[in-house]
């Protein structure tokens, strides 16, 4: 066995490209494991754990840090020149375009720009952040670990000046129909949504999509907006915004409840409103939104055919299917003790949307975003019971690409929750659009078939329920990741509160 | 509706892109204009340094 660390001083690359060039090096022939990271104190952490660092390495987070175990000196060799070779190709590539190194001199090279899109480390964020404000651009900030204090100064900022600032951690926006950040090709329509849910938002737009309607804006504040220490300074003005856009005819809401002083005043607000809104407000109870007018909808699916049904007066009605059936078939083909559910997700609303579905089915799930702290798992990396990650968290991505762009950990995470014999189902979403892994499906179903084949070779049968959260415009197309997953053996739901529904049904079955 | 969102809601959506370059050339490919700036982590990424020019950008 050979190995190398290598450190490159001062080089930064973004999380992507360093997870395509340890892609690239991955693939020599002879490397049993490569990574290149920043060198943060996690990233640190998770190339220790795989053995490619020694721990006493001395370097910083603006150090990329390259590591490499293969078979024998010749492999590690060929690792480093195709890492090299993709980093040079990807400098080349740009080297064409004139690049600035600062949000001014980009601004002189696009006087017109009126949005800043901001994914650089969560530490300095905000001052990029408060630069774009200052310039009188609306802001898109995708970072995470950005302090709650500097939200509010931001978006208080940001309100004194009219000007969106959506997020920290918002992954999700389509203004005047072009997607930003992670986002789907939807078509252009009169429903407006604000909200406070990343995957909740791309749900919601492919799906109105799919029921036939159409998307004026879709506005995202981060998921801390309706928190009482921000006060939902956002989503006031985004709601403002949708309901004077003539482009708008109806408003939808999608977010977790607001805190009670916060509903309040969003319930006063939008009680003046001429348009009709439909809210989601996913666990909350329908009393929330009494005396405001609003149009209650109990997940992301109702909520998008009422909003197309308000807006277009085209109703879709639902394909009720032979769940039930599926479920017994399944349910009669698990060994003894197969009785948990496991579900990996990439997106953090979509995890919440099927924690909820479960619950309502009498589950106890625990998660690493479960709100009762009795349900929260102790380490995120050891599942429990039944158990539903989010695997965009914090843990997961400190110093690590989104999932939704690199599959690596989820993908090892099926085959490890595969491993568990007490394991009966696997739900997964997978999320495409711009923005995401250009094929996402085909990222997990080499792990799905893999799982499926090691439950076998115990005698266990493993059922591994999908939905993929995406359009037929999208780069990846809808149909076409379907039918990759089937064809790794996922049963493929809908949607995602079907795949959860589905996974409910059968746990009933089992139990 | 502010000025400045009715601005950007009748207009081109014109981005600069600070970070993951990927979400530019999604922009691009949208067509819309997009430029990405080739960020590092200012004063090399020294906690120290920045703490520094914070205060002195406060005076």
């Amino acid at each position: 066995m050979s190995s190398k660390c290598e450190i490159r001083k001062d080089a930064y690359y973004d999380s992507v490209t360093l997870m395509l060039a340890s892609g690239k090096m991955c693939d020599v022939p002879g490397v049993k494991n490569a990574a290149a990271m920043m060198g943060t104190d996690h990233n640190r952490a998770l190339m220790k754990a795989a053995g490619l660092i020694d721990g006493d390495l001395q370097f910083s987070p603006n150090d990329a840090v390259i590591g490499i175990l293969a078979e024998e000196d010749a492999a590690v060799d060929k690792a480093l020149a195709a890492l090299d070779e993709f980093l040079t190709k990807k400098a080349a590539s740009g080297a064409k375009d004139i690049k600035p190194k600062t949000l001014e001199g980009a601004k002189r090279l696009l006087p017109e720009a009126n949005l800043e899109i901001i994914s650089v480390p969560g530490r300095f964020a905000a001052a990029e952040a408060e630069k774009a404000l200052d310039m009188g651009m609306h802001v898109l900030l995708f970072s995470d670990n950005v302090t709650i204090e500097d939200e509010i100064k931001l978006k208080e900022k940001a309100v004194e000046k009219g000007l969106l600032m959506m997020g920290p951690d918002c992954g999700t926006a389509i203004i005047n129909g072009i997607a930003l950040g992670f986002a789907n090709a939807v078509r252009r329509g009169g429903i407006g949504l604000a909200a406070a849910a990343g995957t909740g938002l791309q749900e919601a737009t492919v799906l109105i999509e799919r029921f036939g309607g159409g998307v004026s804006q879709a506005l995202g504040t981060g998921g801390r907006d309706l928190k009482e220490a921000v006060g939902g300074l956002m989503m006031k003005l985004c709601l403002n915004a949708l309901e004077s856009d003539p482009g708008t005819d109806t408003i939808v809401i999608v977010s977790k409840p607001p805190h009670p002083t916060v509903m309040a005043e969003i319930a006063k607000q939008i009680s003046a409103f001429k348009k009709p809104v439909v809210s989601c407000f996913l666990g909350g109870n329908p009393e929330i939104l009494k005396g405001s007018g609003a149009i209650w909808a109990k997940d992301i699916e109702s909520a998008a055919r009422i909003a197309v049904s308000l807006s277009t007066g085209i109703n879709r009605e639902k394909e009720e299917e032979a769940v039930s059936d599926f479920a017994s078939s399944e349910a009669s083909l698990y060994k003894s003790g197969q009785i948990h559910l496991r579900g990996l997700y990439s997106g953090g609303t979509l995890c919440y949307e099927s924690m909820l579905a479960l619950g309502e089915a009498g589950l106890e799930i625990r998660s690493n975003i479960a709100q009762d702290k009795k349900l929260q798992l102790e380490d995120p990396e050891q599942s429990v019971g039944h158990t539903l990650l989010d695997m965009g968290d914090d843990y997961f991505t400190n110093g690590m690409a989104h999932p939704m762009i690199d599959p690596r950990q989820r993908a090892q995470r099926v085959l490890k929750e595969a491993e568990d014999p007490s394991v009966a189902v696997i739900l997964l979403d997978c999320v495409g659009g711009y923005g995401s892994h250009e094929n996402p499906a085909g990222a997990i179903a080499g792990a799905i078939k893999k799982a499926k084949r090691l439950a076998a070779q115990e005698g266990r049968h493993l059922t591994v329920v999908a939905s993929v959260c995406g359009t037929e415009g999208d780069p990846q197309k809808r149909g076409d990741q379907e039918n990759i997953l089937r064809e790794a053996g996922a049963v493929v739901a809908a949607c995602n509160g079907d795949a959860a529904r589905l996974g409910a049904e059968i746990a009933r079955k089992i139990s | 509706m502010s000025k400045a969102i009715n601005m950007l809601f009748s207009n081109k959506v014109a981005v600069v892109n600070a970070g993951i370059a990927a979400f530019a050339d999604a922009s691009r490919e949208q067509g819309a204009e997009s430029v990405h700036v080739e960020w590092k982590p200012p004063a090399a990424g020294s906690e120290r340094l920045i703490a520094i020019l914070n205060k002195l950008k406060k005076l």
